[in-house]
């Protein structure tokens, strides 16, 4: 099937609204994942990520073209599409949730925020590296991880530190 | 600075706006996301600096910006509002600066610059879009009445 082609109800079953209908590759991508074993709705929203699948169809509709944002950024690739879905699965049940954003790089980001500054944002991306920035009061933390399909531990760290 | 647009640095104390022409990075709070200050691939992160404009003068600019961005991406996009900072809020992002940079549409048009190149260190330029937005102050495009 032709990128031009992919039409994909990405709301089936993994979404909780109204079916939404979209031409799209990366929406085809996480519709077809989301229909897995262990991502049925039940489980989807057990763990509140049902609405993070939903934010990150949208900004794959969103962002998909270079220039997306009348200024020059690149698209959001299939494969940082891909990465994402493995994040948002990577996510251990009962951990704050992210909310997603989208940079000009495309790149899209999970943020975990309490205040201004106590704040982590986490990019992802499809080289296989996570980049993370945290501020914790005064304190700056910023790195890249390796992503393999865990959470890699130093993420978690200042997920918990954020929340706390 | 000055009344007048030049091409140096901005005193610590001057005002700068960074446009926001997405809902995306604004909180739910009306807190700004570190979204909105990053770089493009110039390095030259471009904001306006209020000077002794009035703020409508200013909106005005900003929805000129949104129209332009809007034209090129061929879809809607609007001001949403602005990011407010003080150079010495940039500065404090060592090394960001910023500084004047006219163009024939907004000669009070200025750069934030001093990020790390494109494409490398991500990370720290993560960093730096994180401590401009903690020290941002949102203010909303206020809707005609």
């Amino acid at each position: 099937m032709t990128k031009a082609m992919a039409i994909a109800t990405i709301s089936s079953p993994m979404l909780l609204g109204t079916p939404s209908v979209a031409v799209s590759l990366e929406a085809e991508y996480i519709g077809q994942h989301a229909q897995e074993p262990w991502d049925s709705i039940q489980q989807l929203n057990s763990i509140g990520i049902a609405d993070l699948f939903h934010d990150l169809g949208q900004l794959a509709i969103e962002c998909e073209r270079p220039g997306w944002d009348g200024d020059g950024a690149d698209p959001v690739l299939p494969s940082t599409i891909d990465q994402a879905v493995r994040l948002l699965r990577a996510l251990p049940p009962g951990m704050s949730r992210p909310t997603l954003g989208v940079e000009p790089d495309g790149q899209i980001t999970f943020e975990w925020y309490t205040s201004p500054k106590q704040v982590l944002s986490v990019s992802v991306c499809s080289d296989g590296n996570l980049y993370f920035a945290a501020l914790l009061g005064a304190a700056r933390h910023f790195g890249r991880e390796p992503f393999f399909g865990d959470m890699p531990d130093e993420i978690l760290r200042l997920v918990h530190r954020v929340a706390a | 600075m000055s009344d007048a647009a030049g091409t140096g640095s901005l005193q610590d104390d001057e005002v700068v706006i960074r446009f926001v022409v997405s809902k995306r990075n604004i909180r739910q709070d009306k807190t700004v996301k570190p979204e909105a200050f990053m770089p493009p691939k110039s390095l030259d992160l471009s904001v306006t600096h209020v000077a002794n404009r009035s703020m409508q003068a200013i909106w005005e600019r900003g929805h000129a910006v949104a129209k332009s961005h809007a034209i090129a991406a061929k879809r809607e996009i609007r001001l949403i509002g602005g990011a407010e900072l003080t150079s010495r809020d940039v500065r404090a992002a060592h090394p960001l600066d910023v500084v004047e940079a006219p163009i024939p549409e907004d000669q009070w048009h200025a750069h934030i610059v001093g990020w790390p190149p494109f494409g490398e260190e991500k990370e720290r330029t993560k960093m730096l879009m994180i401590l401009l937005a903690s020290r941002a102050k949102y203010q909303p495009f206020p809707i005609p009445t």
